[in-house]
């Protein structure tokens, strides 16, 4: 019987001799998939009496036997056979088997197409396996008995759960696990080969979990076991970390001691496990003391976010940014009664502070560098090399201020008085306190001045004796030269705009 | 030579202007030479007031005349005679002309500029005219300008001595011009008019 991916059923009756499965209309059984898992001619069933053999006909994503890769196999009838996301499995016991005799139409096929998505269960590996079996797998080979019909077991979900995904098997029907009682065989290699996959199962999930200790926190050496400090809550002092049951502090990152204090000591005690897929790197106190964190996103848009958010954010995105997060990297005390949580949120501001700084900083943006670094020191004097850093921007500032100026005065000299009040405007935002700064300011302004009220004048004369294209030239010369204050401005702006409308 | 001065003067304070050059804030104009512009003591003289009351000067009760002309104007840019002086034996006259401006002017706003427009103006009008010069001066409560200049009359070459006076929204001309030989016979007489020449600002017009 195929069920196919609509839900239909069909039934195809074995014959004796070979037939072909696969995706087109010439095998004897077609499998039709939109999602081409089932290759053109996937695999032949070699049926020889009561035997079944399978052979891939080396398709695309594989055939399947008991979730074993196969490229030859003997199918039993209690064997499932996996092509794409199709499940075939051989219905009925060959009856004549021990005779020899064909027995073709004792053998029906059933073909299962897969789960919907949204059933819950193991999720299908096909249409795309790996193309070796996981380390998790046991690989045939190596199973105690030697043969795949040991595999079902497992696969039936008999008290063992693989950790790798695994074809969804369902659970045979009565007259189908009749069917499959039906062989009379012992069931002493099944027990034996179940046990052995328990065992290489287990042995599989040890060595996974074995990197995730070393990784948490590397041991110094000669170090002694940290023990938790005396004012550490008690969540916090907790050494085992991989209960889920406490959720209050949720520890959600490990923390490890910037110094060598009894609060670091507490806080290498208290590393969960429950974050193996970002260990954090090994870091020495002298790495985070010259290595800044990375640079992070301004801090308007990550102080917004919840800690836990960006902490998931930064660890989905970049190693650095995992680095980043870390409380290993945290050069901030932590304050007296300050929760773990607060303590992480004004460490990732911190830092969001301090990175948005010096970016601005490389940047040649001494101001905003300044501004963000003095910040960070008036909240936490001493926060990694701000203070250098901070000496940096404001010698740079100056330096900025002193460069702007110039160039106003340049363009002082030149008589583009406009643009050299924007240089000294310029300096004067980088630098309020550059010297000469004001007076010379005052000076353009003062030329701006006079140069403005004599442009009206002569606007004035110009415009008196009919020479209006002169006058209007004038009048704009004053316009930009007046200050908004001077009444003239307006005066020279408003006949501008008569002449103008007067030329149109 | 003295022309191509002249006009290299000129040609530069236009392009100094006109290109914007740094501006230099207007110097303070000077004061007329007493020939240029001053009463004369011992003339005997009377008392010419328009028709509308709006100006007044003094003139020589002997050997000149007055030669009435059209009213003033009240069109902007447009000049019109007032009246005419004229010595009896025509070797001088005084020919006074009203414009009115586009623009009002102030005291302040008169500068050297003035004088140079008032030369531009000269040279548009009599193309002949050589030896042209302004000079901005101050006296007597006012700022104006006084321009000179030769040129060739009817019967021979003539001197001419031009006071643009603006006042207010209108500009006030006195052309005073006399034959070059005797130029300097009637340049006191030409001092007095100008000095005594008086816009009242509510006249009748």
């Amino acid at each position: 019987m195929i069920r196919d991916a609509d839900g239909s059923e069909r039934t195809v009756e074995l014959r004796d001799g070979v037939m072909r499965i696969g995706r087109a209309a010439g095998n004897e059984i077609v499998i039709g998939d939109a999602s081409k898992g089932v290759s053109r001619t996937h695999a032949e069933l070699h049926i020889d009496g009561s035997r079944c053999t399978i052979v891939d006909l080396h398709s695309q994503n594989g055939t399947w036997v008991n979730a074993l890769r196969v490229q030859r196999a003997e199918v039993r009838p209690d064997a499932e056979i996996a092509i794409g996301v199709f499940r075939l499995r051989l219905q009925g016991a060959p009856a004549v088997a021990a005779t020899g005799r064909p027995a073709p139409r004792a053998q029906p096929a059933t073909i299962i197409a897969p789960k919907p998505a949204s059933v819950a269960g193991p999720p299908p590996p096909l249409p795309s396996p790996p193309p070796s079996p996981p380390p998790s797998m046991p690989a045939p080979q190596l199973s105690p008995r030697g043969t795949i019909s040991d595999l079902p077991l497992m696969a039936a979900g008999q008290g063992v759960t693989s950790p790798v995904p695994m074809p969804a098997i369902p659970q045979p029907s009565a007259p189908q696990a009749a069917a499959v009682q039906k062989p009379k065989r012992s069931s002493l290699p099944f027990i034996y080969g179940g046990i052995g996959a328990v065992a290489m199962i287990a042995l599989a999930v040890a060595l996974f979990s074995i990197p995730q200790k070393p990784l948490g926190r590397p041991a110094a050496p000669g170090a002694t076991p940290p023990a938790p400090a005396a004012a550490a809550p008690a969540a916090q002092a907790q050494p085992q970390p991989a209960a889920p049951a406490s959720t209050t502090p949720p520890p959600a990152l490990p923390v490890a001691p910037p110094a060598p204090t009894t609060d670091g000591a507490a806080r290498s005690a208290t590393r969960p496990a429950s974050r193996p897929s970002t260990p954090p790197p090994p870091a020495t106190p002298a790495a985070r003391s010259s290595v800044p964190p990375a640079p992070a996103p301004p801090a308007a848009t990550r102080s917004s976010q919840p800690p836990s958010a960006s902490r998931g954010r930064a660890s989905a995105a970049t190693p650095s940014a995992a680095v980043r997060t870390t409380a290993e990297n945290l050069p901030v005390p932590r304050k007296p009664g300050e929760s773990l949580q607060d303590w992480q949120t004004r460490s990732s501001a911190l830092q969001a502070r301090y990175a948005f700084a010096k970016v601005a900083l490389d940047r040649g943006d001494y101001s905003a560098a300044a501004g963000g670094f003095a910040a960070i020191l008036l909240e936490e004097p001493g926060f990694l090399d701000t203070p250098q850093l901070l000496v940096k921007a404001r010698e740079g500032l100056r330096s900025a201020a002193a460069e702007a100026i110039e160039s106003g005065n340049k363009l002082d000299a030149s008589g583009d008085w406009v643009n050299a009040l924007k240089k000294y405007d310029q300096a004067r935002e980088i630098d309020r306190a550059v010297p000469g700064l004001e007076e010379a300011i005052k000076r353009v302004r003062d030329k701006m001045r006079v140069a403005g009220t004599d442009a009206l004048r002569r606007a004035r004369q110009f415009d008196a004796l009919g020479r209006f294209a002169d006058a209007l030239t004038e009048y704009e010369k004053a316009a930009q030269w007046l200050s908004p204050e001077d009444p003239n401005q307006q005066i020279a702006r408003g006949r501008a705009d008569q002449l103008k409308a007067r030329q149109r | 030579m003295i022309r191509f001065r002249a006009c290299l003067v000129a040609s530069i304070t236009v392009a100094a202007t006109a290109a914007g050059a740094a501006p230099l804030s207007a110097q303070a104009p000077a004061a007329p030479a007493p020939a240029e512009y001053g009463r004369a003591m011992k003339l005997d003289t009377q008392v010419f007031e328009s028709a509308n009351k709006q100006i007044r000067l003094e003139y020589p009760k002997r050997d000149w005349e007055i030669v009435p002309r059209a009213g003033a104007t009240m069109i902007p840019g447009v000049t019109s005679p007032i009246v005419s002086l004229v010595h009896r034996r025509r070797e001088a006259a005084v020919v006074i002309e009203q414009t009115k401006l586009h623009q009002p002017l102030a005291l302040d706003d008169i500068t050297d500029l003035f004088g140079q427009l008032e030369v531009d103006s000269v040279r548009e009008r009599q193309p002949q005219a050589s030896d042209v010069k302004a000079k901005l001066v101050e006296a007597g409560g006012r700022r104006f300008v006084i321009v000179t200049y030769a040129r060739q009359g009817v019967s021979g070459p003539e001197r001419v001595r031009q006071y643009s006076i603006p006042a207010g929204a209108d500009l006030f001309r006195l052309t005073c011009v006399a034959a070059a030989s005797h130029f300097a016979r009637y340049e006191p007489i030409f001092a007095h008019v100008a000095a005594s020449f008086t816009v009242t600002a509510g006249g009748t017009q």
